[in-house]
């Protein structure tokens, strides 16, 4: 589920991240990103037990889209297994984690 | 696959059986005793090998199947993942981190590293045309503590 707040587009990720969760979020992501305004992504993590690499994918992509307008990307919500797979792919070089939503939209 | 208490499972290549497969696995391997992490481990390995087969192996060929074996040998789990698609014509290229031929599905090219992470061993068979065997294991170190709090709910010890 994507949920606006201004130019920061929050995506409520579902339980599992796998290849048809993350092309689900990529298609739905196109459509408000082809409306414009869309700087910062928040990724609300709070939701997911399980991760593939697709969910590093999917990440990815999100911070190539933004970064050339100067956004940033946010993961918040993770969980102590989803953290590990994170830090594993070296995600954290480029996407910044926070505890919450709240925190996250006062950092953008 | 050598190793008593076998199982194996073949499905079609439908993106819906990746939770499938992993969760098939995740149970198999419920009688090693695995620890929440190991559990963790294992389906995210099985995910990666069965996407690869549907995206990659089996790009173009809706009735693709797979098949996935698993069998214990003493304390290790022995996992294979086989389909019959396309093949990898360079493997050693297709195990580099951000190494994707998808690109446009914004696919990480993460799949092999995260085998090789969450497995002990990976190896990768392959033949262009013909398709995919990726054999992985890993030692399942137990989980004691869930033996201990459970003998002593169930009042043993």
């Amino acid at each position: 589920m994507l949920e606006a707040e201004g130019q920061n587009l929050i995506i409520h990720a579902g339980k599992e991240i796998d290849h048809m969760e993350a092309e689900k979020i990529r298609r739905d992501f196109e459509e408000y990103y082809l409306k414009g305004h869309i700087k910062n992504v928040i990724f609300d993590m709070s939701e997911v037990e399980f991760m593939d690499s697709s969910g590093i994918g999917m990440i990815i992509g999100k911070y190539m889209k933004v970064r050339y307008v100067g956004g940033k990307v946010f993961v918040t919500g993770v969980s102590d297994n989803i953290d590990r797979i994170l830090k594993m792919s070296g995600i954290y070089k480029i996407v910044s984690k926070r505890d919450n939503i709240f925190q996250a939209l006062r950092s953008c | 696959m050598d190793g008593i208490q076998k199982m194996s499972i073949e499905f079609g290549c439908e993106p819906a059986n990746e939770s499938f497969a992993r969760v098939a696995v995740a149970a198999y391997a419920a009688r090693l005793n695995p620890t929440v992490e190991e559990v963790s481990d294992i389906k995210t390995a099985v995910s990666e090998a069965v996407t690869n087969s549907i995206i990659h192996g089996y790009y173009g060929i809706p009735e693709g199947r797979i098949t996935v074996e698993c069998a214990i040998k003493g304390d290790r789990l022995m996992v294979s993942v086989t389909d019959k698609g396309v093949g990898i014509e360079d493997i050693n290229k297709a195990k580099e981190p951000m190494y994707t031929t998808r690109p446009e599905l914004e696919r990480s090219g993460m799949g092999f590293v995260f085998m090789e992470a969450f497995m002990d061993e990976v190896t990768v068979e392959s033949t262009a045309g013909k398709g995919t065997i990726v054999k992985m294991s890993k030692k399942i170190t137990s989980d004691e503590q869930i033996d201990d709090d459970l003998s002593m709910a169930v009042g043993y010890n």
